[in-house]
């Protein structure tokens, strides 16, 4: 399990940590490149430890720009970086490249501000075009410090530095702002917190350029991995169920009634309005909802309907499991509807007892406790971990709409004769197309979240696909789908891999939502009838997993033959004529 | 001095039978400037001292780390 909450190490811990761990990991599934106007070494070493601790399941790489050369490595980073990398930070402090121009302005020099104001003209141009360019993620984290050798006490000094500090924020928050590639942070986001200890230390600056304590490089380096995990490795939970009584409200509702639970601006009721609205804000970008509550259905849907302070709202929930049944019960058959595995659930009650009967019944389902002491409730799910990443597709901000539309066609299903005649009265569409630009983020999001469905469970960044894609004889499509009750989205996505006369099909994978329908039959019809033209064989691979037991048959039921001599592999001479999934109208959008 | 040893065996990477007497900057391929800053951040941490610049300076043996750290 990977979250962004892990034991803190002492700074010595996790030097050690890193050494360790970058002597078992040369190449990194996952890099950062790290440069600024100082030594970045001990922070470096720091974040690497914070971030390979934070995603375990991929190795990582921290690799150190030459010292000093900021403005040089922006605008070609490539050079500097030339093995590639899927993260940059810049360290950088304006005392450390206009140092006596700072010095002077502050003590009273109008002209030095020509100076400053170039060099950030020049850095944030550099910012700018490298915005444009390149799709990385670039982070610069600097701010404005009092130099030592000017005079803190007096009111010159001291209105001239925040005039610019509100120069330097003003400009950098300018060019970053509307950038989703670029951000700017500012130091003191990483310091407020850390009051017990010196944050800078002017021996190390005198000694090796870097004007951090021990401390202090832990701490930046904690909080830089933590921004790096949040925006490119974390992958967040799907399903969030919640427990009512003493959770979302204060309160027992079977006792004081729907008017009589804690919830509003006063009091502890604020504390679950904050909560309720970090559930709202979790729904919004696509995690689903549900409740199990031991209560009876009409007191709690009383609370829901007839209390006007309630933030959520009956239907912002697509499961109601209100009734007496162990919760472990309630969840598994959530589970199975929704055919999402219990690792993607989140269960959050207040009752340790009710935790434990979950735990010890669903593996690899995630919990959190509701602590005792209401100010605490607000930000437990923020904080956990489980919903660190950034990333929201428009396919998870539809998710509940998808499962909407999902329980329509499951009625209509009930009613029909037959599965084909359900499938038929679907009316069911795909649209095939190369992978590009558009669809890059959405195909790294599926090769890394797709569990069930997966024949070879090959997880990739989005710099990995990118370069791999750019491989000649390497193809990657993805397919997105719709019926007559929904858009689904982009749910399937494949990598064929040219190898003289034959075709490997390196991934291949329907996201679980649009199992069911024999789309991948249609998908993969539709690729390989799009190769036509190459003689070739096709070579397939299903690598079992705890997981991807509904790949399995795919493969023979779509015609391939089981190799006999090599495990796992899977022949097709020619695709069949008619295969499953030819009720499915295809559109194959050609490579333009 | 156990504290040391441990410490120093930690940053450059020597297992337990290595002998640590004679180890110097010059003699040891892992002893690079970062090995020195792990130096001081584990020798401080683990003892609880502070180095000043100038000791920092003169640490390019395992005899000068014991015997600036016993002075301390």
């Amino acid at each position: 399990m990977s979250k962004s909450t892990i034991e803190e190490l002492t700074p010595f811990e996790s030097l050690k940590f890193w050494n360790n761990y970058r002597e078992a990991n040369k190449d990194g599934d996952f890099s950062v490149g790290i440069f600024g106007s100082f030594t970045t070494d001990a922070i470096s070493a720091h974040l690497g430890a914070s971030l390979a601790r934070f995603s375990p399941e991929k190795s990582v790489s921290v690799t150190n720009g030459a010292f000093r050369q900021h403005l040089r490595i922006i605008s070609n980073f490539r050079e500097e970086f030339v093995s590639g990398v899927d993260f940059l930070v810049l360290l950088w402090r304006l005392e450390d490249v206009v140092e006596s121009s700072l010095l002077s302005f502050l003590r009273g020099d109008d002209d030095a501000l020509r100076l400053i104001d170039e060099y950030i003209e020049i850095f944030t141009d550099n910012l700018e075009n490298w915005s444009e360019k390149d799709p990385k993620i670039l982070v610069s984290v600097n701010e404005v410090w009092l130099p030592n050798s000017v005079n803190n006490s007096s009111l010159m000094v001291l209105s001239r530095f925040s005039f610019l500090q509100n120069r330097i924020y003003e400009r950098f928050t300018q060019t970053t702002l509307e950038k989703s590639n670029v951000a700017f942070i500012s130091w003191s986001q990483f310091t407020f917190s850390e009051h017990s200890f010196s944050f800078l230390d002017k021996r190390n600056q005198a000694l090796y350029s870097d004007p951090f304590s021990s401390k202090g490089s832990l701490t930046v380096g904690n909080n830089v991995a933590k921004l790096i995990y949040a925006s490119s490795l974390a992958i967040n939970k799907k399903v969030l169920v919640l427990d009512c009584d003493n959770t979302i409200w204060g309160g027992i509702v079977g006792e004081v009634g729907f008017q009589g639970v804690e919830i509003g601006s006063d009091g502890d009721g604020y504390y679950f309005c904050l909560f309720q609205q970090e559930i709202r804000q979790l729904k919004n970008n696509g995690t689903l909802l549900a409740l199990s509550s031991k209560n009876n259905l009409e007191d709690v849907r009383e609370v829901f309907l007839r209390n006007d302070k309630m933030i959520l709202k009956w239907e912002d929930f697509i499961f109601h499991e209100v009734n007496w049944k162990p919760k472990s019960q309630s969840i598994e058959k959530i589970s199975s509807e929704l055919n999402i595995l219990p690792d993607d659930f989140i269960f959050v009650d207040d009752s340790d007892f009710e935790i434990e009967e979950v735990r010890s019944a669903i593996a690899g389902i995630s919990t959190i406790k509701v602590p005792n002491e209401r100010f605490e409730i607000p930000g437990i799910l923020a904080q956990s971990g489980y919903f660190s990443s950034e990333e929201t597709s428009r396919e998870d901000r539809d998710r509940t709409k998808y499962i909407e539309a999902e329980k329509v066609r499951k009625s209509v299903k009930a009613q029909l004769f037959s599965p084909d005649d359900f499938l038929n009265s679907l009316e069911l569409q795909i649209e095939v197309s190369q992978i590009d630009y558009a669809t890059l983020s959405r195909a790294t999001q599926l090769i890394n979240k797709t569990n069930q469905f997966n024949l070879t469970t090959k997880r990739r960044t989005e710099t990995e696909l990118q370069k791999f894609l750019a491989e000649p004889g390497v193809y990657g499509f993805v397919t997105s789908a719709k019926d007559k009750f929904g858009d689904y989205g982009y749910i399937g996505l494949c990598i064929l891999v040219q190898e003289s006369h034959r075709l490997v099909i390196e991934t291949f994978l329907m996201s679980c939502r649009a199992l069911s329908r024999e789309i991948e039959f249609a998908f993969l019809d539709s690729v390989l009838k799009s190769m036509i033209g190459y003689p070739v064989q096709v070579e397939a691979y299903f690598i079992p997993t705890m997981k991807n037991g509904p790949a399995e048959p795919f493969l023979q039921e779509y015609g391939f033959v089981k190799d006999p001599e090599v495990p796992h592999k899977f022949i097709l001479n020619e695709p069949p004529a008619e295969c499953k999934g030819m009720h499915i109208k295809r559109i194959v959008k050609s490579d333009e | 001095m156990e504290k040391v040893d441990e410490v120093v065996r930690s940053v450059l990477n020597l297992d337990e039978e290595f002998p640590l007497i004679g180890l110097d900057a010059s003699n040891c391929e892992n002893w690079d400037s970062l090995a020195t800053m792990q130096l001081v951040v584990g020798l401080e941490e683990s003892l609880s001292i502070r180095l000043t610049t100038d000791e920092i300076s003169q640490l390019l043996s395992y005899e000068d780390i014991l015997r600036i750290v016993s002075g301390k």
